[in-house]
């Protein structure tokens, strides 16, 4: 498998490692007053599409960045492939 | 003070320099190195003061600059690590002084092992040992990537067919035996 990164174009898939759903990327508000029921679904609760998904992966034997891939589960097809930076970012986050 | 001897990463007093078939491996042993990150909101007196104190524009991604002083490569996202020969008075304390608060600098001079590797057998030795497309790197071309697990930095100096190859310190003998015992097998 062939990751098309951002940065350095295509790399070998055994370079990055999958951490999982990229809604991990929202992280609640820990003061707000409902903070232990959105942690609990942020933390434990994951969808599971069959289609379209998210997740993070991180370039951990290459430039060490986290990237957002968008891959279908069904045929594992990339479809997108973003620097999470530029991710969180674009959400309004610093 | 007790009367102390400097050896090279692979242990040795003077730098292990091996010609195996058609490709010269050579320990380098004098090099000085820093880590260069920049500060987030920085990037204006960052690149300023990187022009002033390297000489040189800073590389683009998966790129090597360099002139007869330092050599700057890419290793990520604003992040890069600088080389310069030893005697170079205190890199990292140089840099500091020049970044200011644009940059975190740390000195790696004892955290990798370089090895310098030319010949006209490189190509096909590279791409026995990674699956980085080496054959297509053009002179100042520069990637991160695992050689035998470990990950390791190569360099492509010029137009030449001369790469150096960073790696892991601790690994210094892994490494090597891994080059050595790939340069055997061509």
């Amino acid at each position: 498998m062939i990751i098309e990164h951002p940065l350095l174009g295509p790399r070998d898939s055994q370079e990055f490692t999958c951490l999982g759903d990229a809604s991990l990327l929202q992280r609640p508000d820990a003061f707000a007053g409902d903070a232990a029921d959105t942690f609990f679904d942020y933390q434990y609760l994951r969808d599971n599409p069959a289609g379209t998904h998210r997740e993070l992966w991180y370039h951990e034997m290459g430039d060490r960045s986290w990237l957002v891939l968008t891959r279908d589960t069904r045929t594992h097809e990339i479809l997108a492939v973003e620097l999470a930076s530029d991710v969180v970012t674009s959400g309004g986050r610093s | 003070m007790a009367s102390l001897t400097a050896i090279t990463a692979l242990g040795g007093i003077t730098a292990c320099d091996k010609t195996i078939g058609g490709i010269r491996i050579v320990e380098i042993a004098d090099c000085c190195l820093a880590s260069l990150a920049m500060r987030r909101g920085k990037a204006a007196s960052f690149r300023k003061a990187a022009k002033k104190a390297l000489g040189t524009d800073l590389p683009a991604p998966g790129q090597w600059t360099g002139n007869d002083t330092h050599g700057v490569i890419w290793m990520g996202p604003d992040q890069f690590l600088v080389e310069a020969e030893t005697g170079t008075a205190d890199l990292a304390g140089g840099l500091a002084a020049s970044f200011g608060g644009a940059a975190s600098i740390t000195d790696q001079s004892d955290a990798w092992v370089r090895f310098d590797i030319t010949g006209k057998d490189v190509p096909a030795m590279l791409e026995r040992l990674s699956a980085a497309d080496t054959r297509l790197m053009q002179g100042g071309a520069a990637v991160r990537t695992p050689i035998h697990h470990m990950l390791c930095v190569l360099v492509r100096r010029d137009a030449y067919i001369s790469f150096t190859i960073y790696g892991p310190r601790a690994s210094a003998q892994s490494l090597h035996h891994a080059l050595t015992a790939t340069a055997a097998s061509l």
